[in-house]
Parts: C-alpha cells; structure tokens; sequence
C-alpha cells in the first residue's frame, strides 16, 4: 500500500524535474510527462485494489511516516503520507483524469515549440505531483506544501502564453487571491495547533483532536471559517471566486484537468479532510455550506448570460463546485465527494470537446461565431452533448447520481436556505448547459473562420473514454455512496429530475434551432450586470486594490523620497557642523597628525604595559 | 580551531589585498575551505568554546569563541555566502575581493564571539569592507549612499558601544545565548535597565534594518555592486536580529518586557511598512531592500514574543532570508549586466522567452521569497506565524496581511520582468552562473521540504531565550578543544 502511494506521488515530481532540467528532444518530452502519469495512474490502482480504506470522517487511516518535518519545542510535525478512502478516490480521479488529459495536450500542445513544449509538461507534471502531496499529506504544513505546489502550476499555467497581457494579469489574480486563501490555511493550522497542540492528521483527526475541539469551540468556529477561507480561494468559492473565469485564458487542457477536475476540487478534499472542524463548529460550517450554495446559484445565473464558452464552463465549475462544498460543509461527505468524481468525467469532457472546437476554428471561444457546427465536429458534438446531459443531472447520466445525493441529504437534514439555493442552480443548470450545445452545434454557421476538422488519435480517444465515463461514471457515484454508508432517495431523485427537465425545456424552448436571435435577451442592461459578475470585480479593484497600489506609490514618492530627505539632511547638517569641530583637528598640517599619533601610540603603550599580562 | 573559521577568510582577504589579481582566487578558496571546516564541526555544535585571556586590568577581556547551534547555522551561511559572492566578483579584483572575504570574517568572528568586548569589535569591522566597497565600486549614486550607509551605521555603533560598555562595567562579558552563555540577565541596575536595552535595540535596529532606522537601506543596496550587496543584504542583516537574540532578548528582559509596546510596533511598523514600500518600488534592488525591512520586521516580531514556536521559525527564517536575498541580488546583478543598468520594473519585460534558465531561476527565488510552501521561506513563516498567534491572534492577522502583499510585490517583479511581450533579447545564464546558484536553489528546495536540521541546531537557543536562565545553565557546555 505504502509503496504504491510513495510511486504514484514520485513519478510526476520525478518527470517535472526531467522536464525542467534536461534539453529532451520533443518526443522524449511528450513520452516522460506522459508516461510518469500512466506510471503513476498505475500505482494509484495498485494503492486501490491493495486496501482502499476506510471512510473518512472517523478518525481511520493509515499514518505511514517518511521522517520529521520539524520539531519546534513541544511541537512535532511528521512527514509521511496518510491513506484511507478519501485519499484514494481523490488519488484515483487525479492520476486517471490526468492521465487522460496528458495523452489530449500530445497533440493539442504540439504546435508549440520544443522548449514550450517541455514546459508546459513540466509545469502539468509538477501539478499532478503537488496534487497527490496535497491528499497524500499527512499533517497540515505538508498538506500546504502540496496546496501551494498545485497554485504555482496553476499560476505557470494560466500565464503559460505569457507574452498575452491578459495571461499575465489572469495568472497574477489568480496566484494572489490563492495567497490569501494559503494565508488563512496558515492561521488555521495556527488555530488548531493553538487548540489541540498538534498539526498531524494521526492526532488532529482522532479522539484527542476530537475532544480538544469539542472543549473550545470558539477556536473550532475560527478554524472552521479560516479553514473555508483557504477552500473558498482554491475552490473559486465566494468570496474569492473572481479568478476562475480569468483563468481561462490557460490553454484549454490546462482548464479541464487543473481548473475544472482536480485543483479547483481541493477545497472540498480539504473540508472533507477536516471534518473533525467543522462538526464541532456548526456555524463555521453554516457559513462555509450557505456561501456554496450561493455560489452555486450566483455563478449558474452569469453562466446563463456568458457568450465565451470557456468562461461558461467556469461558471459552471464554481457552480458545480458550490454544490460540492455545500454537501462536505454539511457533513454529507459521501454525497459531495461522489459529485468531484462523477464532476471529474463530464467537465474534463466538456473542456475537451471545447479544445476540439477551437482546434478546429483558430482558438476562436465567443459562442455568437459559432452554430452549426454539429456536422463538421461530430465527435465534439456527441461528447459535449454527453456532458451536457451528465452536468445537467439528467438520469441516468453520471452528474444525476451525485448531485441528487447532495439535494436529497440537504433536504433531510433540514438545511432549507442551501436547498432552495442548489435547487434553483439545478433548474438553471442544464438551461445554460444546452443553450451552450444549441448555440455551438444547432443551426447555421455564423462565423466566418474555415472549420478545420478532423482531430488527431491523441485529442480523440481520451474524449471517447469520457464520454464513455459521463454516460455511465453514475456507477462509480452509486458505490461510492454505499460503500461510505449512503442509500438511494426515491422523492429526491423524483424532484431533481423534474428540476432538470423544466430547464432543459426552458432552453429547448428558446434555443432548439440554435438560432442567435432567440439569445437577443442576454444583450439587456440586466444581463450585462450579471455578466460582470455583479459588479463584484470593480468593487475589489476599486476598493482594496487601487488604494493599496496608491499608498504605496504615494509612500514610496512622498514620504520615503521628500520628508525623509528632508528629516536626513537636517541629521546631516548637525554631523556636518559637528564634523567641521573635529575637523579642526584634521588640519592637513603633517606635523599635526604626527603629534597626534605619538600622543595616541604613547596612551596605548602605558595602558598596555600597565594592565595587560 | 574555531580560530580558523574567520581567520581563514581573513587570511584570503591578506592575500588578495597583496597579491592583487593574481591572488583573487585565494579568498574564495579560503573561505570555502573554511565552509568545508564549519561543516565538519556540524556535529559538535553545542559543546565548543575556546577561551585565553586577551586584555588585563580592571575590566579583563578574554577572547573567546563559542560555536552554539545557533552560532553554526549563521556562520555556514556567512562562508556560504562569501565564497559564492566572491566568486561572482572575481574579475573585480584583488581590493574588492579582499575586502568581500574581509566582511565575512569580521560576520564569522562575530556569530562566533563568545565576549561581548570582541562581538563589539567584530561588529565594527563589518562597517569598514562596506563601506568601502560601496565607495570604491559603487554606482553613480554612491556618495550620498555611503554618506547615509555611515551616519546611521555609526549611530546604531555608538548605541551598541554604550550598552554593551554598561553590560560590561556591570560584570557581563557573555552573550546571553550559546555555549558558556551568562546565566544572570539582571546584574544591570535597575534604573539603567531600559536606557541600556533600547541602545541596544536602536543598535540592532539600524543594522537589521528596521523602520524608522532604515533610511540607509534603499540606497546602499541600490548602489553597492550587486554580489556585494548580497552579502551585505544576507549577512549583516543578520547581525542585528542575531544581536536581539543573543543579547538583548536574555541579557536585558526588563527592559524588553517594559519597552515591549515600543518594540513591537516598530516591529509592526517594518513589516507593513516595509511591504508597502516594496510594493511601490521602481527597482529591483529597492524592492528587495524593502522586502527585506518586512521581512526582519516579521522575524523581530517573532522574537519578541518569546515564544518556542516563533523563535524556532524566526531562526529557520534567518537562514531562509540569507539565502532567498544573496540570491536575489546575484540574479538582479546579472540581469543588470545583461541591460547596462538598473532593473527598472516596467521598463523591461518579457525575458523569460530569451532567457529561460534567467527566467527559471528568478522564479524559484522569487517563490522562496513570498513564503511558497515547499520553499525555504515556508517553514519559518508558517512557524513564527503560528506562534505569534499563538500570542495575538491580531498580530497574527498582521503578518498574514504581510505574506499576501509579499506575494503582490514578488509577482509584480517577477512578472513585469519576465513576462509580457518581450521588449529585448538578453542572453541566457552561462555555465558559470548556474553552477554559482546551483548551491543557493538546492538549499532553497532543500529547507523548504526538510527544515528540521535547523531547528535541531537551534532548539538550544530558543530555549535559552524563551525558558529563562535556568535552561541556560542546564544547556550542554563544555571547555577546551581549540
């Protein structure tokens, strides 16, 4: 179990510092960021088939330790890798979906040059690795270690064309939010160690964590909402949601596999992980559950109204995303960590037909240039249209099974304001779902770029086996519910179908003949609002960032450059005068100095030959 | 034998002073030899002291040296430090070289002074290669620089000889902190107590530098060619906060728990402060100089809490910074070599096409130096935060506030240089320049994902410093061995 966990984290690490240190020809480049994947992938099944694990939430788990991380006087961190079940289904979704995405980026990266080329695998190879350091940590600091890895590929990533201004600017907004969000990771350990005396999981998640926390539950709600604040920023989760949709300025593969599958999902492993937080702190998990609802309902609604598909899709990941960290936050771990997997298949899915659509029409993304594409693209088109149906929670496809779950435990466990708010998600789900489909593959061409079809073997079989996974990846949802204790719900599946009906035939209604004029409503002042997040960026940029940028112009210029001259030229001005006294003394006469210096030399010699041995 | 770790690049210093250079490459070596020696006595730390009588009379001196834990870690980055910035120098010549080896003796002599007389002396003869340095090599700016670099130095030096000379009159010779330290902080009397502890502060303030005793910095960092600015930067920083830990923390309680309003927010002040300014800076160098007033201003904070947990991260933090900013600096200088002139932030962009192992390297350093996990600069930041919130959980708000605007003004240099359209084409790193930061990036890694050999070193001293005097005498020391 141990050795197959030790492989599955090593051979990405191993292949990124191949990649970033060695001039590999292009092929050798594609084969060992690729293969490292497949070597890992390989080893997650081993740690699988070995000893899946107990479920989470109870304190099992195996604490397999490397060595010592630090000791600082009565505090001992360890390093070593934990296992149980949750580590491995998360183990398990990064290195297959990676894999997949890998084999995708052979072709879809190949008109970059050789040294790009190499880089933009080293920077996925050092993700996948940070990845699993991430759900394979077993204490918090090293966790953080694996949380910042997976950000600075994420930053290297999205600024990956970093000659685009706007890639730059993305990559910077994204790293910085993410900041604030490790800051909170930070004061959160500070907390619990504060609390319970410990950062490791063995202690933190067992009874003496359990019962330190349960014995001050002021702390447990600190570190609840600090701990929230670190999702929120990697989960793209209110209130620091607003670099996700900048983010896709990275190349398309880069958004299916860190932004849309594994990285933005860490949120909800890290809520899932620390259960033990968020049970002794019902409010801190009230906050963290009812702000991903609202996230979950706010970013479906600007979905609704985005005319850039890959902005849409984001949206559609903080959506999707809300709906997870309600279940974790909630406690209804089961539930919400089936919807990362079976999310896992169909937005990967989604990303990739999308990648074949602009492969196909030069990068272009806004929707209002493409239509009718459904013939020329017929691979994009049945696999987004089956991603569409799994995102849309229609059964039996594999999103139903894990969002249902997520809506059926809220409803039971009495949590009206998070249902009410995911319920109206799931009707505007599949409305912006198949508006997107409509729009792309219905009706008449409306762009004028040539369609370029065709896709390479490597950019068609992974999306094949997605595909495969978003029609039937339900199976996988279902058992990992039963496995942690979970049944089916019959009401509850019963309403979310209708739920997800009554939006796929809103759409059906408006959008069936993929007609551009029947989206005229999104051009409204109202729609333009919603569009602009609500406002929500200006309101940062206008009121943190701008001031912060100005007080520190302003102190560098005004205080550093002119008052503290000022200040220092009148200490010059009394050293100068002073100076000039002594200075009597420095008379340039050579015989002057000469006396002086005897005067010295003589002082020295008596105090010497007086007292010193 | 503890001798010979800063009279052989005192040695080198000799010989390149003479020998001009032909002998250059001597201070690099020495030093380096004395680095492999510091190495060896790795495990030994704790249980060294050497000690003969030095100066008679009333007040007798004793030179003696003592290699704590503490004393160890800061002295290998000292060589460390050295012999790489010497080496990035050498076609400088035999002056520069001898009076770069000439600071990082006086910096060894001093982490290793076991007498406060001979801390002091070492203390000052720091100041000479600096200066010197700064007005011999430096840039267009260097005479009002070296003019600043003087007038405050001076002043924390007239500062640090009144407190140290009433310590001594008062009967304490030792530092309060490693092998054969003093064991009773209170034999100052009482009304002399603050007077003494905040000449001592106000000492160690300008050297570290903290606001508002930091004017200096911006311009001699700017100005000193740039491998000398790293070993200023990396190591006479250090002597300062080294200074509060080692002296005024144990030696003068009383006047750190009275004044401790004071010195906190001057600690408060540095970190936001100095931040802000980084983020405002034109320069690369300046940023850097400022980044590092926030960042000491974080590791003074840290200290003064008193507590185990952020001493320990403020000692893994010295080191860290040692290495993060030496970096900085060499890479500033090459880039700089490659423009003709200073980094000006805005007015290059997009190197990394051009140079990717420049670009590379920058980056790593970079993310040292905003505190990214796995990095040098994770442990001690994680560490000292933790503890001091473990003290305030305010002040613990305040230095998070701190990380994120590092992470602001380090991306904005790192991207408006490297990234964006590219606007000129630089060459790459040479060979000789990647085997040179090879070490720095290594260590940089290494601390980050196994921190726990400088705790280790270090636990003594924050024992001493945090359990009061009765650890002190209970901590491992032993005569002879010279």
């Amino acid at each position: 179990m141990g050795i197959f966990a030790t492989v599955a984290l090593a051979a990405p690490l191993v292949g990124a510092l191949l990649l970033s240190l060695l001039r590999l020809p292009r092929q050798a480049q594609g084969l060992t960021g690729t293969g490292s994947i497949l070597v890992a992938f390989a080893a997650a099944l081993g740690l699988a088939l070995t000893g899946f694990g107990p479920a989470p939430g109870h304190g099992g788990g195996t604490d397999l330790v490397l060595g010592t991380w630090a000791v600082a006087a009565s505090l001992h961190v360890p390093l070593g890798l934990w296992l149980d079940g949750l580590t491995t289904v998360f183990v398990l979704v990064i290195t297959g979906v990676g894999l997949l995405i890998h084999v995708y980026s052979l072709a879809y990266m190949a008109g970059e040059d050789r040294a790009d080329y190499g880089r933009y695998f080293a920077g996925m190879n050092l993700f996948v690795g940070a990845m699993l350091l991430l759900v394979l940590a077993d204490s918090l600091p090293l966790l953080a270690v694996g949380w910042a890895g997976v950000g600075l590929a994420s930053y290297l990533l999205i600024g990956f064309w970093y000659q685009r201004p706007a890639a730059v600017v993305a990559a910077r907004k994204a790293f910085i939010l993410n900041t604030v969000g490790d800051v909170g990771l930070v004061l959160a350990i500070a907390v619990l160690f504060g609390t319970t005396g410990r950062m490791d999981f063995q202690h933190l998640l067992g009874s003496s964590g359990r019962q330190a926390l349960a014995a001050h539950p002021g702390a447990a709600v600190a570190a609840g909402l600090l701990l929230f604040l670190a999702a929120a920023a990697k989960s793209a989760q209110l209130p620091l949601q607003s670099w996700l949709s900048d983010a896709m300025e990275g190349p398309t593969p880069v958004s299916a596999l860190i932004h849309a599958a594994t990285m933005v999902t860490a949120g909800v492993y890290l809520i899932a992980r620390m259960q033990v937080v968020f049970q002794a702190a019902p409010v801190a998990a009230a906050w963290a559950g009812d702000l991903g609802a609202l996230t979950a309902f706010g970013a479906a609604t600007v979905g609704a109204v985005s005319y850039d598909i890959k902005r849409l899709l984001a949206y559609s990941t903080m959506s999707q995303i809300g709906y997870m960290i309600a279940g974790v936050s909630f406690g209804y771990v089961a539930a919400g960590v089936s919807h990362v997997v079976t999310h896992a298949f169909f937005k990967a899915l989604l990303f990739m037909c999308v990648g074949l659509v602009m492969h196909a029409l030069g990068d272009e993304r806004d929707m209002r240039q493409y239509g009718g594409l459904a013939r020329a693209l017929p691979l994009a088109r049945w696999g987004f249209l089956a991603g569409v149906l799994a995102l849309s929670g229609i059964p039996p496809f594999a999103g139903f099974w894990s969002k249902d779950a997520i809506l059926g435990d809220l409803l039971r466990g009495g949590h009206p304001l998070a249902w009410v708010l995911l319920a109206l998600a799931a009707l505007l789900t599949p409305f912006y779902a198949f508006r997107a489909y409509y729009l792309t593959f219905g009706g008449e061409r409306r762009g004028k770029q040539a369609v370029h079809g065709g896709a390479a073997v490597s950019l068609r079989w992974p999306t094949v086996v997605l595909a495969v996974l978003a029609v039937v990846g339900g199976v996988a949802a279902v058992a990992l519910q039963h496995a942690w204790g979970q049944g089916l719900d019959g009401t509850s599946m019963v309403l979310s179908t209708v739920l997800a009906l009554v939006g796929w035939g809103a759409a059906w209604g408006l959008y069936r003949n993929g007609d551009a004029a029947a989206d005229r409503w999104t051009a409204g002042v109202l729609a333009g609002v919603v569009r602009a997040e609500y406002g929500w960026e200006g309101f940062w940029q206008k009121g943190l960032v701008n001031p912060v940028h100005a007080l520190a112009a302003g102190l560098g210029q005004a205080w550093e450059g002119v008052s503290w001259q000022r200040a220092q030229g009148s200490v010059a001005a009394v050293a100068t005068a002073g100076g000039r006294a002594l200075g009597l003394w420095q008379s340039g006469v050579v015989r002057r100095y000469a006396v002086s210096m005897s005067c010295g030399v003589a002082l020295i010699l008596i105090w010497v030959l007086a007292f010193a041995h | 034998m503890l001798t010979l770790l800063w009279a052989l690049p005192g040695l080198g210093a000799l010989l390149s002073a003479a020998g001009g250079r032909r002998l250059a490459w001597t201070g690099p070596l020495l030093s380096a030899l004395a680095l492999v020696l510091g190495a060896s006595l790795w495990p030994q730390a704790g249980s060294l002291l050497q000690s003969r009588p030095w100066i008679g009379g009333p007040f007798a001196v004793s030179y003696s040296l003592g290699l704590s834990g503490l004393s160890l870690l800061l002295v290998l980055l000292t060589l460390l430090i050295t012999t790489l910035t010497s080496l990035a120098s050498l076609r400088q010549g035999g002056a520069f070289i001898a009076w770069m080896q000439m600071l990082g003796a006086a910096a060894t002599g001093m982490f290793l002074s076991r007498g406060l007389v001979l801390f002091y002396v070492f203390w000052e003869l720091m100041l000479v290669p600096a200066y010197f340095l700064l007005v011999g090599w430096g840039g267009a700016g260097r005479g009002p620089a070296a003019w600043k670099f003087l007038l405050y130095n001076i002043g924390g030096s007239v500062a640090l000889l009144l407190g140290v000379a009433a310590l001594v009159a008062f009967g304490i010779h030792m530092p309060g902190v490693g092998v054969g330290a003093a064991g009773h902080p209170a034999a100052v009397p009482a009304a002399l107590v603050v007077p003494v502890g905040v000449a001592l502060f106000i000492a160690f303030a300008v050297k570290t530098p903290l606001w508002p005793l930091h004017g200096w910095v911006a311009d001699t960092y700017a100005e000193l060619p740039a491998p000398a600015a790293a070993l200023v930067g990396a190591i006479q920083s250090k002597a300062g906060l080294y200074g509060m830990l080692a002296i005024l923390l144990p030696l003068v309680p009383g006047a750190v728990t009275a004044w401790h309003a004071v010195f906190v927010t001057v600690a408060v002040v540095s970190l936001v402060y100095g931040a802000l300014l980084a983020l405002g800076a034109r320069d690369g160098r300046r940023l850097v100089a400022y980044s590092s007033v926030s960042h000491l201003g974080l590791i003074t904070l840290a200290f003064l809490t008193l507590q185990p947990q952020a001493v320990t991260g403020g000692i893994v933090q010295l080191v860290a910074h040692g290495l993060f900013t030496a970096a900085l600096f060499l890479l500033l200088g090459m880039l700089e070599s490659r423009l003709g002139g200073p980094v000006r932030i805005g007015e290059v962009g997009g190197l990394a096409k051009a140079a990717p192992a420049l670009a590379g390297g920058l980056l790593l350093v970079g993310m040292a130096a905003l505190g990214l996990p796995g990095l040098a600069g994770f442990p001690g930041e994680l560490l000292m935060l933790v503890g001091i919130y473990h003290t305030s959980p305010v002040l613990g708000l305040v230095g998070g506030l701190a990380v994120v605007l590092a992470a602001a003004y380090l991306l904005r240099l790192l991207q408006l240089v490297l990234h964006g359209p590219s606007q000129r084409s630089v060459a790459d790193l040479g060979g000789g320049e990647r085997w040179l930061l090879a070490p720095l990036a290594v260590l940089l890694l290494l601390v980050g994902l196994w921190p726990q050999p400088i705790p280790t070193q270090a636990a003594a001293a924050v024992q001493a410093v945090t359990g009061g005097s009765a650890q002190v005498a209970a901590a491992p020391s032993s005569r002879g061995n010279g």
